[in-house]
């Protein structure tokens, strides 16, 4: 199960809630907790908040052996969900079939996080036309209203093909910057302080920092927070997850396996002497294994795998 | 730059003129019961109204099937957790009789619970109920539900993220 992603206080908060309720609680825990809970106001707003998402929840059971009782009666499982959760998931997994996607989802998908897991490229139809086609381990939030289709990228990368609607621009955010639809397909990807948008047919006006600019098919650049990068071509293949490849014209190892992590369950560790290796080339997404192989075979690089769950990749030995 | 097709317009008196006997018939096929269908119809389209979206709802038939099919879904898992309540407090040695009014509101607070924890696998349900119910600590949870005690935290932690996550829905 994927948890939804909750904003950082309150994260800290749910934590500091999961140890508390251990059983196994030490003086020493309680003085950290305390700590953190007078450090910032904000640390006591997210933690009243949750706290009161969890008793007040179980607070209208009563008390006592009818509290018990109903605890007991959550513990039925659904008979019929299963069979109903697992239509919609197959008609949502089915993306690529527009037609069918339009059919299926529900206007109430437009109020709901749009998610995707390990490994796991999905394309949605949205109500208004557009299609938008999330990467692995990528989240975002809908919010469409009569004046504009407003895309929340909380996390991973999105590829959009924007159905044309003059009165309602299409905008992806980022807590970074927005990009604008011009008309357009393109591409939003999410970095660790940064994003990057590519541009594959149309325009589209990125905005970031105070500062804007038209970016045209075949450009990409690089935003943070404090503005706009120089258009880069190179940077416009960051699109090509779309189609399950990873394209880089000379990247660090260490961010290639940062765009290969998302596809794999397991974990992937790198040494930083390993990460500054450069990397060119295209790559599937879809078969990390091979994608791991093949660097193993050009790069200098010894590649170990535990139980298949755990890569570690470090700088070849001199021994070899 | 294609011009799209704009999508049919509907009100949603439209919607209910055109659709409300085709979807009642649709519920009380699943149903059996011409009341709960009319019932559940009635609130397929209470739904509808909250989505306001309706015009731009391109194909009206899938549309309300979907919305049909969580009314159902709500139905009946609302009867089974009322069943499997009153069971249970059917089988308290003191059997408090509650009064009507009250039992609907645990069935309420039920459902508000069941469905925040919707997507929480069955163990880590279980997980967070033995600790927000019965006050157990995490050894003897792990004991009870056979994992480990890395486990119940990891659980503990998707049950309260949920909780949050629904009442910021909210």
């Amino acid at each position: 199960m994927t948890a939804p992603l909750l904003p950082a206080d309150l994260e800290s908060a749910v934590d500091w809630m999961v140890l508390l309720s251990s059983g196994s609680v030490t003086a020493a825990d309680r003085a950290r907790f305390e700590q953190w809970r007078l450090a910032d106001p904000r640390h006591r707003a997210a933690w009243e908040k949750v706290n009161a998402a969890v008793k007040d929840s179980f607070a209208a059971l009563g008390g006592g052996e009818q509290r018990l009782a109903a605890g007991r009666a959550l513990l039925t499982p659904p008979a019929r969900r299963r069979m109903l959760r697992n239509a919609l998931g197959l008609a949502l997994a089915a993306g690529g079939l527009a037609a069918l996607v339009d059919r299926q989802t529900p206007l109430r998908t437009l109020a709901a996080d749009l998610r995707t897991g390990t490994g796991e490229r999905r394309a949605y139809t949205l109500p208004d036309g557009s299609e938008l086609t999330l990467n692995a381990r990528s989240a975002v939030d809908l919010d469409f209203s009569a004046g504009e289709r407003r895309v929340r990228l909380k996390a991973g990368a999105v590829y959009a093909r924007v159905a044309p609607d003059a009165a309602r621009p299409f905008i992806v955010a980022t807590a970074e910057g927005e990009v604008q639809a011009l008309g357009t397909v393109f591409s939003v990807a999410r970095e660790e302080e940064a994003c990057v948008v590519s541009v594959v047919e149309h325009l589209v006006e990125v905005r970031a920092g105070g500062q804007r600019r038209v970016l045209r098919a075949g450009e990409g650049l690089r935003f943070d927070a404090r503005g706009l990068g120089m258009p880069d071509a190179m940077l416009a293949d960051a699109a090509a997850w779309q189609t399950g490849m990873l394209v880089v014209h000379d990247e660090s190892l260490g961010a290639v396996v940062h765009a290969l992590q998302p596809y794999r369950r397991g974990i992937i560790r790198i040494t930083p002497a390993a990460a500054r290796l450069r990397v060119l080339g295209a790559f599937p997404l879809d078969d990390t294994g091979r994608t791991l192989e093949s660097l193993r075979q050009t790069l200098p690089i010894d590649v170990t795998s535990l139980g298949g769950w755990f890569v570690s990749i470090d700088l070849r030995r001199a021994s070899h | 730059m294609s011009p799209s097709a704009q999508p049919t317009e509907h009100s949603a008196a439209e919607l209910y003129e055109a659709h409300h006997s085709w979807l009642q018939a649709w519920l009380r096929r699943r149903l059996g019961c011409r009341h709960d269908a009319a019932d559940l119809a009635h609130d397929t389209f209470v739904r509808v109204l909250a989505g306001r979206q309706t015009e731009t709802i391109r194909e009206p038939r899938a549309f309300l099937t979907t919305l049909a099919q969580r009314t159902l879904f709500t139905f009946w898992r609302r009867r089974e957790l009322e069943r499997a309540y009153l069971d249970s407090l059917g089988a308290l040695p003191s059997a408090t009789v509650a009064s009507e009014e009250s039992r609907a509101l645990v069935i309420e607070a039920l459902m508000h619970i069941d469905r925040a924890l919707q997507r929480l696998p069955l163990k880590a349900r279980q997980t967070f109920l033995y600790s927000q119910l019965d006050g157990l600590g995490y050894a003897e949870i792990a004991v009870r539900v056979g994992v480990s005690v890395i486990t119940v935290r990891r659980y503990m932690k998707q049950a309260i993220t949920l909780c949050v996550a629904a009442r910021l829905d909210a």
